[in-house]
């Protein structure tokens, strides 16, 4: 009898040296595989509970402001600074790396209303609520000069103010919308349409010389800096508190409504919003894109941070903290990694951009696993089990109650609604869809 | 008036009949002047002035006027002036502009233009947009930086000093001769210096000095080589005692000429002193003066040596003249002399153990009341020593249990527990010197030896004691540790399930809330809130329908579930995943795999169709070749039929005893009454493993299983198929090769860590476009456009 034995090359299965790999040898045949996907299934799972588990977004606060913090301000060119107004007129510089507070200055009398960064980040401007405009003069290690370099008196009251991409240009709100340059006293152009004031101002980042405000009689107002006249105004069923325009969409824009709600707009097409963001319960105070575009981060008053994709109306995830009031304002930082807050009780704080991110440098192959770990999740997500458990949030008792009061309320609405239809003439109660209630008109 | 004042305004446009107008003018006049008020009182101009008052102009009514069509009328005549006539013959041909629209529909009419335009500008970003959206991965910073090599020097010239530490070596630097000025010099100033200064005579000398040097070093040092290699062991003594000799001329020089070098020499000395009465090196310790002793007996150089020998140790050993200077006070002289060497060696050497053994003996009440000279005490003390240094063990293990263990609860345990060893330690300590103490001082030798001994007794085992002790309790520590965690557990679940219970009977009034919250799906949140907190892997695998009901597909999907529960007859509890597992090693059953379904799981609810694979007839051969000697097929037809029997519909039984009858215990109800009260279940459709013999098919749901089948198909599939093979395609490492998976699993955003992401950038995406166009604005800053230009390429 002949007896088989296996007999194999030593060169296929020996290291050359000891810091060679060692050769695994894989068959991919499927039919040697037969468990593949209920081991993928498990590994999904795991891989959705470890992320619940390392869930841990808050990564520290900066408290030092003895008033609750009015405005926020990112530098252009340093990841690790940032500026910080308060209502009690204060400015303060912190190195978000160190968590300290770098410089401090007593800027205005009264609130600090707005502040912005020149584009090279060797100065910056801040208005107050005492009508002036400051210039102040920052170094690279971000400390700064007494004495404001620039000081413009104004004629009344500053509610904001945003500076121009690239350029000396930068824009103040309030009576009306004024261009300023940086070397002059005066304004270069002023935008006035009706009697309200405009609160809030902003640039867009691509097409730079297109502005967006929001103004109290309940609209948003396009401007052009090359044109003497405003552009167009959507007017909503409640103010605006503030509006961010998407850094890689010239176009898009969305705007942080009273209403609970976000509404996201193509500037070509003000007649209704391509979006709705819900899921806050209270006035959205603030917003702010990612720099990708991708995501935006929105402040509540209901003492929570959420955050949402672009192209969903209902968010991905809520941040909140015991101790952490009002939102005022929410800035997500340039490197896509980090969220910072400034709250009502004078805290600054900030967060992870993905709440589970291990933080740092990683390795080559935990990198690879954790996109393996990502792709896993997506591509199981509608599983039940998953779903239930990368869905779950605490939420704290206020909001939970008040988002199911929420609910109970529109569905009562939309079951009046469906009985109004039922009862009258066909076609006499259209369907509106809901992200078009919240327009009353667009205006030329 | 009237009149007048029309003329006024037409007198200039008059011009046919002047004849006529003239006479009424006169006329006017006249009546004017009789009504004795002069209304347009041409005004009489004396003195001339700059300022003329706009109201005292009047109608020219003199002859003198020139009409319009007077001067033209030359120039039809004339041949010259053509652009004049030009330019007039426009002026006649153009139309009236009409009445300026009112502001704001002005400025309405300008909006919208503004806004078309902008509008269109803006919409040639579409498709940029687009491809963003749609793009699979998108690597962030858009904007790919300049790759430029930097070479040292440039590097260096940005560097600035900031620090104070950084200006220190910056103004070093600077102002050093040995640092190359620029770049193009080959030769540092002080080298340049050094060249200039050095002529070449000098030179050369300096060089040959040089090679003197290096010939005489070599030299010596080959003699040295040469006499360390003799091995005559007279030749070494002489060159020894030479030395020695030589030495102490040497040391009596420096007495007189350096004092602190003679300390050290003596100090040296002092040493050596200390180390020969620490061994026994010439006392008989080394396996050499054994051997020499052992031939001392029979040989007088062996004896001789070993003379020599005792006589070295006692030179070594002999105080010497300084140091007992030093020591004036007899009664410290008379200091045992392990306490001496204890000390002195706690100065001089380096060991910390030492010094921290010596500390405790310098005490002035329990010293030693006579000289006593044993060996024995010096053991005493160095087990006493040794129990330091064991304690010193003991706290090292301590210190790194607590590493090991890094819970807080067990570290602060371990230290308590330190603590206590410590005050222990010292508890024996003091018992040991009052032990001393009470042997007073005037006892005997013999007695105090006694105590040390039995001390010494003690400490040995007690050190083991205290080890052993240590151990013990931390194992006692750590049970009661994982007690206390078991204790959280339980109570958790305990308060778990509690609220489970509360929740489940709020879960009933939702559902029928949220029943109706069904139809908008798409409306479902992303994230589901809870006031729960979730912090470890046991709580996020519990409470799962409690969540599922918030969003109104999870109640439909609830509702489905209970009624498959009340429409299946049979309910199988699922037993606690808290429930700890017993394993009867005896009733171990054997194993039948199912190989057949394997290969393609089932991914989504539906039942699945069995399907014959080529490998069964094989496996079942090997299966029955495996089993053969079990009664295995005994066994499948037993659980066949109690599965059969299982599933089968039961009869529903109304009976009720005592309805339409008497009842009681001795009442016999008739089974023909009884059968009428009975339902008989319908036979329901006959098994498909009913004519398979040796075939289980469980045609009922698994609740196991169903717990984690999706139940909808997820948005972007059409059909099942599709959706499963989506599933089962696999995206890991371990069924796809390394390239394929990199592909699959690459993420849809890179961002470089630490990296600014700037917005999309208009002058990098429309390039050729940027050339071509001009400043936006006028008021523009034409250099800062420039400047940001550069700045981005």
């Amino acid at each position: 009898m002949k007896i088989k034995v296996l007999s194999r090359n030593p060169d296929e299965y020996r290291r050359e040296t000891k810091r060679d790999i060692h050769k695994v040898q894989r068959n991919y045949d499927p039919k040697l595989h037969p468990f593949e996907a209920p081991r993928e299934y498990v590994r999904a799972l795991n891989a959705t509970k470890l992320e619940r588990v390392f869930a841990k977004p808050f990564i520290g606060a900066l408290d030092g402001h003895r008033d609750g913090v009015n405005c926020l301000c990112k530098h252009p060119t340093s990841l690790s600074f940032l500026l910080s107004g308060a209502c009690d007129g204060e400015v303060r510089v912190w190195n978000l790396a160190k968590r300290n507070c770098v410089a401090t200055i007593q800027a205005h009398e009264g609130v600090v209303q707005g502040m912005c960064f020149h584009p090279d980040g060797r100065s910056f401007l801040t208005c107050g609520l005492d009508k002036v405009v400051k210039q102040w003069g920052i170094s690279e290690e971000c400390t700064i000069n007494e004495e404001p370099i620039n000081t413009i008196l104004g004629k009344s009251v500053f509610q904001y103010m945003d500076h121009h991409q690239s350029e000396n240009i930068f824009a103040t709100c309030g009576q009306q919308v004024d261009i300023w340059k940086e070397d002059r006293s005066e304004p270069v152009r002023s935008f006035t349409w009706g009697v309200d004031s405009t609160h809030h101002v902003k640039f867009n980042p691509i097409e730079t010389n297109l502005l967006g405000a929001c103004a109290s009689d309940r609209s948003i107002l396009l401007y052009d800096l090359r044109g003497s006249t405003p552009l167009r105004k959507v007017i909503l069923s409640l103010k605006s508190n503030a509006i961010a325009w998407n850094p890689m969409e010239s176009f898009v824009f969305t705007a942080a409504s009273e209403d609970y709600n976000l509404y996201t707009f193509d500037m070509r097409k003000l007649s209704a919003p391509i979006m709705m963001h819900m899921d806050h319960v209270a006035a959205v105070m603030d917003v702010d894109y990612s720099p990708t575009g991708k995501e935006l981060v929105s402040a509540g008053y209901d003492k929570c941070l959420r955050i949402f994709s672009v192209d969903t109306s209902r968010s991905r995830e809520i941040y909140h903290t015991k101790r952490m009031q009002r939102v005022r304002v929410v800035q997500w930082s340039l490197d896509n990694k980090y969220i910072i807050s400034g709250s009502d009780e004078m805290n600054i704080r900030v967060w992870k951009a993905r709440a589970s991110e291990k933080l740092g440098m990683l390795s080559t192959r935990e990198k690879a696993s954790m996109n393996y770990n990502e792709k896993l999740k997506e591509k199981f997500i509608h599983h039940p089990q998953i779903r239930r458990i990368a869905r779950h949030r605490h939420v704290p008792r206020q909001i939970y109650s008040l988002s199911k009061e929420m609910r109970i309320m529109k569905e009562s609405r939309k079951r009046k609604e469906s009985n109004k239809r039922r009862h009258s003439k066909p076609g006499a109660v259209p369907y509106v869809p809901e992200r078009k209630k919240a327009i009353v008109k667009e205006v030329e | 008036m009237m009149e007048d004042e029309e003329d006024l305004i037409n007198a200039p446009s008059a011009s046919e009949d002047e004849d006529d107008d003239k006479r009424h003018a006169k006329l006017l006049d006249a009546i004017s002047g009789l009504g004795g008020k002069k209304v347009n009182k041409r005004s009489q101009r004396t003195v001339p002035t700059n300022q003329v008052s706009e109201f005292n102009f009047t109608a020219a009514t003199d002859d003198t006027k020139v009409k319009l069509h007077e001067l033209v009328g030359t120039l039809k005549t004339s041949a010259k002036h053509g652009s004049l006539k030009n330019q007039l013959n426009r002026v006649q041909n153009q139309k009236v502009l009409s009445v300026p629209l009112p502001k704001h529909q002005k400025e309405k009419i300008e909006r919208e233009v503004a806004y078309k335009n902008t509008s269109k500008e803006v919409s040639k970003w579409d498709s940029v947009v687009n491809s963003n959206r749609q793009a699979e991965q998108l690597q962030f910073p858009l904007q790919k930086s300049e790759v430029h090599l930097l070479n040292t020097t440039g590097k260096f010239k940005q560097l600035k000093p900031r620090t104070p530490l950084e200006l220190e070596i910056a103004a070093v630097l600077s102002g050093n001769s040995d640092v190359l000025p620029t770049e193009n010099n080959e030769l540092t100033p002080a080298e340049e210096r050094a060249l200039a200064a050095m002529d070449l005579e000098e030179a050369k000398e300096r060089r040959a000095e040089l090679q003197k040097f290096r010939a005489l070093m070599s030299y010596k040092e080959a003699k040295a080589k040469r006499q360390k290699r003799i091995k005559s062991k007279k030749y070494h003594r002489v060159l020894k005692k030479e030395k020695l000799k030589h030495e102490k001329k040497a040391l009596e020089e420096l007495e007189k000429n350096d004092p602190a070098a003679y300390q050290e020499k003596v100090e040296d000395v002092e040493r050596q002193r200390i180390e020969e009465r620490m061994s026994l090196k010439h006392r008989g310790g080394s396996k050499y003066s054994k051997k020499q002793m052992l031939y001392a007996k029979y040989d007088d150089q062996a004896r001789q040596k070993v003379q020599d020998m005792l006589q070295t140790s006692r030179q070594l050993t002999q105080k010497s003249v300084a140091v007992s200077d030093s020591e004036d006070d007899e009664e410290e002289a008379m200091d045992s002399e392990d306490e001496m060497i204890e000390r002195e060696l706690s100065s001089l050497s380096s060991n910390p153990w030492m010094k921290v053994a010596a500390q405790p003996v310098a005490k002035s009440e329990f010293s030693r009341p006579e000289v006593v000279l044993n060996s024995e005490g010096k053991e005493e003390e160095e087990s006493d020593s040794e129990c330091d240094e064991d304690e010193d063990v003991l706290m090292k293990m301590g210190r790194e249990l607590e590493k090991r263990q890094k819970k807080p609860v067990h570290a602060h345990l371990v230290e308590e527990e330190m603590e206590k060893i410590i005050q222990k330690q010292g508890d024996q300590r003091q018992e040991k010197e009052k032990s001393v103490k009470a042997s007073g001082k005037g006892v005997k030798n013999s007695q105090n030896q006694k105590n040390k001994t039995q001390n010494m007794k003690k400490a040995a085992p007690k050190v083991e004691e205290n080890i052993d002790e240590i151990f013990q309790k931390l194992e006692d520590k750590a049970p009661d540790d994982r007690k206390k965690v078991e204790e959280n557990v339980k109570r958790d679940t305990e308060n778990k399930k509690k609220k489970k219970r509360r929740r489940g009977k709020k879960k009933m009034e939702d559902q029928d809330n949220e029943a109706e919250n069904a139809e908008d799906m798409n409306d479902a949140p992303l994230i589901s809130e809870g006031l729960k907190r979730k912090k470890t892997l046991d709580d996020l695998e519990e409470d799962e329908e409690e969540e599922e009901s918030i969003s109104g597909r999870s109640s439909m999907m609830a509702k489905r579930e209970t009624e498959i529960t009340n429409n299946g007859s049979f309910t199988e509890d699922s037993p606690n995943p808290k429930e700890e597992v017993f394993v009867d090693p005896k009733k171990l059953f054997t194993l039948e795999t199912k190989i057949s379904d394997i290969a393609n799981p089932e991914v989504t609810g539906r039942d699945g169709e069995e399907e014959e694979s080529d490998g069964e007839e094989a496996q079942r051969s090997i299966i029955a070749q495996a089993f053969a000697d079990d009664d295995v097929i005994d066994e499948f037809v037993k659980e066949k039929n109690a599965i059969v029997d299982r599933d089968k519909p039961t009869d529903i039984d109304l009976f009720l005893p005592g309805w339409g009858a008497w009842g009681g215990e001795s009442v016999k109800v008739s089974k023909k009454k009884r059968k009428k009260f009975i339902i008989k279940a319908p036979e329901g459709p006959p098994r498909k493993d009913k004519r398979l013999g040796n075939v289980i098919i469980s045609e009922k749901k698994d609740k196991a299983i169903s717990k984690h089948q999706v139940n909808d198909l997820p948005f972007p599939y059409v059909t099942v198929e599709q959706y499963e093979q989506a599933i089962r395609a696999p995206i890991g490492k371990t069924w796809n090769p390394e390239t394929a998976v990199k592909e699959l699993v690459k993420p849809k955003i890179i961002t470089k860590l630490g990296g600014i992401i700037q917005p999309i950038s208009k002058a990098d995406v429309f390039k050729k476009d940027s050339k071509k166009r001009k400043p936006d604005m006028g008021f523009q800053n034409k250099s800062a456009d420039t400047k940001h230009k550069k700045r981005k390429h």
